[in-house]
């Protein structure tokens, strides 16, 4: 137990670097901007006083090394300064927009994890027949192809043709089932390859052969035994998906007017609204270096012969 | 007396699979049509005729007009250039930053391994495509930019691999053979590490093509990337969606181009992987 303790302080400290490191990323990006960033972010109409106003909030009067420290100190007061477009505080704004965010990215893992483990396990257990090639057909495609254009056309079928589902908003809970759908078929893709190859090595092992021995049925042994075994490798996937989820979800929000941080993010870039965009990709990145971490843990959860740390 | 030599028995073994074949064939036949475009169609591929806007698919416009009355095949196959360009290109550039950093990473190890691996972590913890979106909202979007973001976007997934090469690479004999001979570490790390890791970099470069090529119109599917009237695939996919009610066909075909060119790259590279090494099967 203090070994695990030992690792996951290690794993803690080294996430707190990668963060504090993203945030100085995010606070030097700014002065990559062309020309003067003060003027670049308070627009071309703005006076000369609006201008020097911006300058001393966001601290670019100041060696970045100090600008940085302010930025620290006010994150450290949950203070993330003020949207350059609504004046409003960059925080709360998130923290509305972040729910939907959350929720799709959940609901596409939940598709993306439930139909990969499904479609993997049928094509282990049928291996070399139709069922196997139709499941690697359909992963293949499920990682080629863009999660803007794969919407596109579900919006196509399923909103303008059929008129089943709505083609934008949140207003209800149908209106989740496509962009998560979307935003799922990448993992499915990923999970299905992982657990099939997965399941195929674990159902060679001894113990799958004695349980077949003892005459339990092919569905009790790949359940119960197998598939618990194999799991493992997949929670990784699926933890380390999640990132690229997050990803995708800017732009499959930005296809289902889902009103999240990502199209939030990208709206603040059309707007040149640079303490938002600081803000959101900050949250994005915190949001992954947590999830990494947790995907971590349940692994020595979910078997505790794992020993990450020595 | 037959050599065994590696190069041909994988070409073999390519020629063998065929979903790589037929990455192989879609690749060619995309790359014939982006190449010749000129001689293929009398359309030029900005010109605008509004009077011919928003035409369906007919003999004369195969895959109809967009709306601005531009032939969307011909812009297809223009637009082909640009975004294969920044494929090729922005894997270019990410291996060209991720390559070096990766095998001084794992050959050095220790101090300059952790800096490294810090700056990967952090690289990574943006995500490829959140990675290439913030710098396009600092850089400025158009062609340059993009090819830029999205290389340093996916420049920390070559890092990694190209660490883990060198970690396993100056364990072998003729590394420690070529240190006792006093081989200066450039030397061995350019004659030895990076030569013997060039399969595993060319399968991983092949299978990042269609990531590039993906985030690229990402970018351009937001209005972040080329910019109009420039033809690019994502470009122009982000300007169809606004006719998805009575005119889907502006957004299909663009869009089944990026997907068609990711495929045919991804099973080009699953294939080589399996041919060229077995053990790099995820």
């Amino acid at each position: 137990m203090r070994g695990f303790a030992l690792y996951m302080g290690h794993r803690l400290v080294a996430s707190v670097i990668t963060l504090l490191g993203v945030a100085f990323i995010v606070v030097a990006l700014v002065r990559l901007l062309p020309g003067d960033p003060a003027r670049v972010i308070a627009g071309l109409q703005a006076g000369q006083e609006e201008v020097d106003r911006i300058r001393a909030t966001l601290g670019l009067d100041r060696p970045l090394l100090v600008q940085y420290g302010l930025f620290l100190e006010d994150l450290v007061h949950g203070d993330m300064g003020e949207s350059a477009r609504t004046n409003n505080s960059v925080v709360s704004e998130i923290l509305t927009r972040l729910p939907f965010t959350l929720e799709l990215a959940f609901a596409g893992t939940a598709i993306g994890a439930a139909v990969g483990i499904l479609m993997g396990v049928a094509a282990a257990t049928r291996r070399a027949t139709w069922v196997d090639h139709l499941t690697s057909t359909v992963a293949v495609i499920g990682v080629s192809i863009p999660v803007y254009w794969l919407g596109i056309l579900l919006i196509i079928l399923f909103a303008v043709n059929l008129q089943w589902l709505p083609a934008a908003g949140a207003e209800h809970l149908s209106s989740l089932i496509l962009p998560s759908f979307t935003i799922g078929m990448f993992s499915v893709g990923l999970v299905s390859r992982m657990t099939r190859a997965n399941l195929l090595d674990v159902l060679g092992q001894d113990y799958v052969r004695t349980a077949h021995a003892k005459g339990l049925t092919d569905r009790f042994v790949i359940y119960k035994h197998a598939l618990r075994n194999a799991f493992i490798p997949v929670l990784t996937v699926i933890g380390l998906q999640f990132g690229t989820l997050l990803g995708g979800a800017v732009l499959t929000e930005s296809v289902f007017a889902w009103p999240g941080i990502g199209r939030l993010l990208v709206d603040s870039i059309f707007a040149r609204d640079f303490p938002m965009i600081q803000g959101i990709v900050l949250t994005y990145a915190t949001m992954f270096v947590v999830v990494n971490v947790i995907t971590d843990l349940l692994y020595t959860v979910v078997d505790p012969r794992v020993r990450l740390y020595g | 007396m037959s050599v065994r030599r590696p190069w041909v028995q994988a070409l073999r073994a390519l020629a063998r699979n065929r979903a790589a074949v037929a990455g192989i064939v879609v690749i060619a036949i995309l790359g014939f049509l982006v190449a010749a475009a000129p001689l293929l169609t009398s359309y030029d591929p900005m010109q605008q005729n509004l009077s011919s806007a928003l035409r369906p698919p007919s003999a004369e416009h195969p895959l109809g007009t967009d709306n601005l009355g531009r032939d969307i095949l011909a812009r297809i196959m223009f637009g082909g250039r640009i975004s294969l360009l920044i494929g090729v290109l922005a894997v270019s550039i990410a291996m060209a930053i991720g390559v070096p950093l990766g095998l001084l990473s794992g050959y050095f190890g220790g101090w300059v391994d952790m800096v490294i691996q810090r700056i990967a972590d952090m690289m990574l913890s943006f995500t490829t495509f959140l990675l290439a979106l913030a710098l396009v909202a600092v850089l400025g979007v158009g062609l340059r930019n993009v090819i830029i973001a999205t290389g340093v976007g996916v420049a920390p997934q070559f890092i990694r691999l190209a660490r883990g090469l060198a970690l396993s690479l100056r364990e072998q004999a003729y590394v420690e053979a070529a240190t006792g001979f006093g081989v200066s570490d450039l030397m061995i790390l350019w004659r030895h590490v990076l030569r013997n890791s060039l399969t595993p970099l060319i399968v991983y470069a092949t299978l990042n093509i269609g990531i590039t090529i993906i985030v690229a119109a990402g970018l351009g599917f937001l209005g972040l990337g080329v910019q109009p009237p420039t033809p690019e695939w994502g470009t122009m996919l982000g300007e169809g969606r606004d006719y998805i009610f009575h005119a889907s066909y502006l957004a299909t075909f663009p869009g089944l181009a990026i997907f068609l060119a990711v495929l045919a790259f991804n099973l080009i590279g699953d294939g080589l992987r399996d041919a060229l090494d077995p053990n790099l099967r995820a």
